[in-house]
């Protein structure tokens, strides 16, 4: 690896925001950051912004037993292509962490990707959801993130005592808040569109249900929690109200949640059907009005092959991709300061994943290269075939999105150039 | 020119309302003739296409396809063809390559007939979708209340039962008040659709409120297979809260109509002997159900005036 020189761009960290030159040594890290620089290489990066790169802490990236809705090369293409230096990958379905060897298993994979593999765990057995699974073994092979939403929430007392044995281990649980205990065959949002189309909704307060019962046993346990694809102002504010009672907490919203809304479904196309589901317009302008209380946005990247959405709207699975849309779906739809908008992108997701000292941060000399580099003005209408993922059907087809990113580094690696993804040989 | 479609009653509107009511008409004179079959339709392909049983209406569908002189093609395809990896889409790519005018469908799931649209250059009629719409029986409710009353506009209709899981309030919600009809929803909440409020109608948990105002008393069939938990105590008690008694049909306005889109659960939702009542034109309404099916298949499908259908001789 040469020496490169990110010439001309604005660069912007954790607590700065300065136009100048960013150097990276032959090592893959940032050497110097000033102006009038010179680099044996030079990329022009004038108008673009350069920011240290994102992190998702919420995709699914395929596995070993799935390598038809995504594999991790083409997963992780992806996360590059929207910027991503790190990506939490969730295990779904039969490929569980919840053992020590699965998740060494899992992280040998990354090494096809293209960016880095944070592997979550799971607090609980694959086959038997009321077991605690052996957390500390787990947390010794380098696992920071357990994935906890398995039981169900009448199963208090397992979830209680996750928590309480997860805090040897200064670990995060993660939850996602769709449990169907209100609705079994619920499919999209309740409310008018739901009852005109005579498709089962899946209530507002189901969610909010469960943030308040998970946050009331995170204040009562004291355990590090982080909740997973939010979808209500009302949660929100619930997550917030824990917090300041001293509650460690943090949330992430999802793209597609604060960019689309329940009234696509009226196409009854199953590219829509996410879970939690997307909800009202009103609902998502309450939401975007506390964002700045929000933690990160996660993209529930959730790749399926094409055929399996091209069925009936209930018969479909849930889930849409959202790691090429998500800086796009952010800029275009917050009203907040673009240096906000990396905060919920960049460096508060690297702090909820542990990874702060290699990915987010502040770009200072002696880090590794992890960074973004994008056009915060040029929009562009979203297209999932031409996308890195593997799976082409996703919500955000022919949406209007703002930001692109043109260059994503890893490690000082050039991953995309000119909106490319490079061929990483590893 | 855009290709017509019955998915719901909004493809139709109140001028395409009436125009079925009115070919139904010239359609009722063909059914009523010695032999009761037009060739307004020969050489049209028509797919039934029912994902979902039921024998009524594919049926009346089909024997109405018959008395046009179109083909019928009848796939019956249960869930398998979703296990075995193919989907909605590739099934209804292949039936379209077969080269067919248009596709019947029937499915449990709402919203599939705006999918095949997109889908096959055949119009396509829905006939049923999950709980969403079944636009044809209520054009054969129009038509059965025109017939009795002589108009919609201005009759109070009252639709009582399982609203939240049927497609047939859905669809009769829409083609009563855009004939300017209006109309109550009467149901325990627990089978009222959430926010009904906005649908343009009265609605209320109160039956005997309605019945000596009703001009129409519409009774939904419970729909038993479509419920997972219990909307309602017992069966019992929801045919004493919001069944359609002997005493309480006694309490009716003279001229007013007892309707049921059938199956009936008799002694749950309407008493056993309801269709005997000198007010009840559920009769009539599978009797209308094969006129209506054949207006609505030729005006996707027809051509030139339906003033003159000729026949067959019956020599």
């Amino acid at each position: 690896m040469s020496e490169l020189l990110l010439q001309g761009g604005r660069v912007i960290d954790k607590s700065g925001d300065r136009f100048a030159d960013v150097l990276i040594d032959s090592e893959g890290r940032i050497a110097e950051i000033g102006k009038g620089l010179k680099g044996r290489e030079t990329l022009d990066v004038q108008g673009k912004i350069v920011s240290s790169g994102f992190v998702d802490l919420n995709a699914y990236l395929g596995g070993p037993e799935d390598q038809l809705s995504e594999t991790i090369i083409s997963g992780t293409e992806s996360a590059v292509k929207g910027g991503y230096t790190a990506v939490v990958a969730i295990a779904r379905n039969s490929v569980v962490a919840d053992n020590a060897s699965s998740v060494k298993a899992l992280m040998e994979l990354s090494e096809e990707a293209s960016c880095e593999i944070i592997v979550a765990g799971s607090a609980t057995l694959h086959n038997d959801a009321g077991t605690m699974s052996p957390l500390g073994e787990i947390s010794d092979a380098g696992v920071k993130l357990f994935s906890a939403s398995g039981p169900p929430l009448t199963d208090f007392e397992t979830t209680r005592r996750i928590m309480e044995y997860s805090q040897k281990y200064d670990i995060t649980l993660l939850y996602s808040c769709s449990n169907s205990f209100l609705s079994p065959k619920g499919v999209m949002n309740e409310g008018a569109v739901s009852s005109q189309l005579g498709i089962p909704g899946i209530p507002a307060v189901a969610e909010e249900i469960e943030v308040f019962q998970l946050s009331q046993l995170a204040l009562l346990t004291g355990a590090n929690l982080h909740f997973q694809q939010i979808s209500t102002a009302k949660s929100i504010e619930i997550i917030n109200e824990a917090k300041s009672n001293g509650a460690s907490i943090t949330c992430e919203v999802s793209p597609h949640h604060i960019s689309l809304d329940e009234s696509f479904i009226t196409s009854f196309d199953a590219r829509y059907k996410v879970l939690p589901p997307l909800r009202s317009k009103q609902e998502i302008a309450s939401v975007k009005e506390l964002i700045t209380s929000v933690d990160a946005i996660a993209t529930g990247h959730s790749p399926c092959q094409d055929h399996l959405k091209h069925q009936a709207f209930a018969d479909a699975p849930f889930g849409t991709t959202g790691l090429e849309a998500a800086l796009g779906a952010s800029i275009m739809h917050l009203d907040i300061p673009l240096k906000e908008i990396l905060r919920l992108l960049s460096w508060s997701p690297a702090e909820i994943a542990g990874i702060a000292d290699t990915h987010g941060g502040d770009l200072v000399p002696g880090r590794p290269a992890n960074l973004a580099v994008f056009d915060p003005e040029v929009t562009w209408v979203f297209e999932g075939d031409l996308m890195a993922s593997k799976c082409s059907v996703t919500a955000f087809e022919d949406i209007e999105l703002k930001g692109l990113v043109s260059h994503t580094l890893v490690d000082g690696k050039l991953v995309v150039i000119d909106e490319v993804v490079q061929d990483h040989g590893k | 020119m855009t290709k017509k479609h019955i998915r719901g009653i909004d493809d139709l509107g109140k001028s395409g309302i009436e125009e079925i009511l009115v070919l139904s008409d010239h359609f009722r004179e063909v059914s009523n003739r010695r032999i009761p079959k037009v060739p307004a339709l020969r050489g049209k392909t028509i797919a039934l296409l029912f994902y979902e049983d039921s024998t009524r209406t594919r049926l009346s569908f089909e024997t109405a396809s018959k008395r046009l002189s179109a083909d019928s093609l009848n796939f019956s395809i249960g869930s398998s063809s979703v296990k075995k990896g193919e989907s909605l889409r590739d099934t209804i790519e292949t039936i379209s390559a077969m080269g067919v005018d248009a596709i019947v469908v029937r499915h449990g799931s709402a919203g599939v007939p705006w999918l095949l649209q997109r889908w096959t250059d055949a119009a396509v009629i829905n006939a049923g979708d999950g709980s969403h719409e079944h636009p044809t029986q209520a054009l054969l409710d129009c038509y059965t209340i025109r017939k009795q009353l002589g108009e919609l506009n201005g009759k109070k209709i009252s639709i009582v039962g399982d609203i939240k899981h049927s497609r047939v309030a859905r669809s009769n919600v829409k083609a009563f008040l855009a004939l300017g009809a209006s109309v109550t929803l009467v149901a325990p909440k627990t089978l009222m659709p959430f926010n009904s409020d906005d649908w343009g109608v009265e609605t209320t948990d109160q039956f005997d409120s309605v019945i000596e105002d009703s001009d129409v008393l519409y009774m939904l069939r419970m729909q038993l297979e479509r419920q997972q938990k219990s909307f309602v105590p017992s069966l019992r008690e929801y045919a004493k809260e919001y069944g359609l008694s002997d005493s309480r049909a006694k309490n009716m306005k003279p001229e007013s109509l007892i309707m049921h889109p059938g199956p009936m659960n008799r002694g749950v939702e309407v008493s056993s002997t309801i269709k005997e009542n000198p007010k009840s034109v559920i009769n009539n309404q599978v009797a209308n159900g094969v006129i209506i099916r054949m207006s609505a298949l030729y005006h996707l499908l027809g051509s030139g005036s339906v003033n003159k259908l000729e026949g067959f001789s019956d020599e």
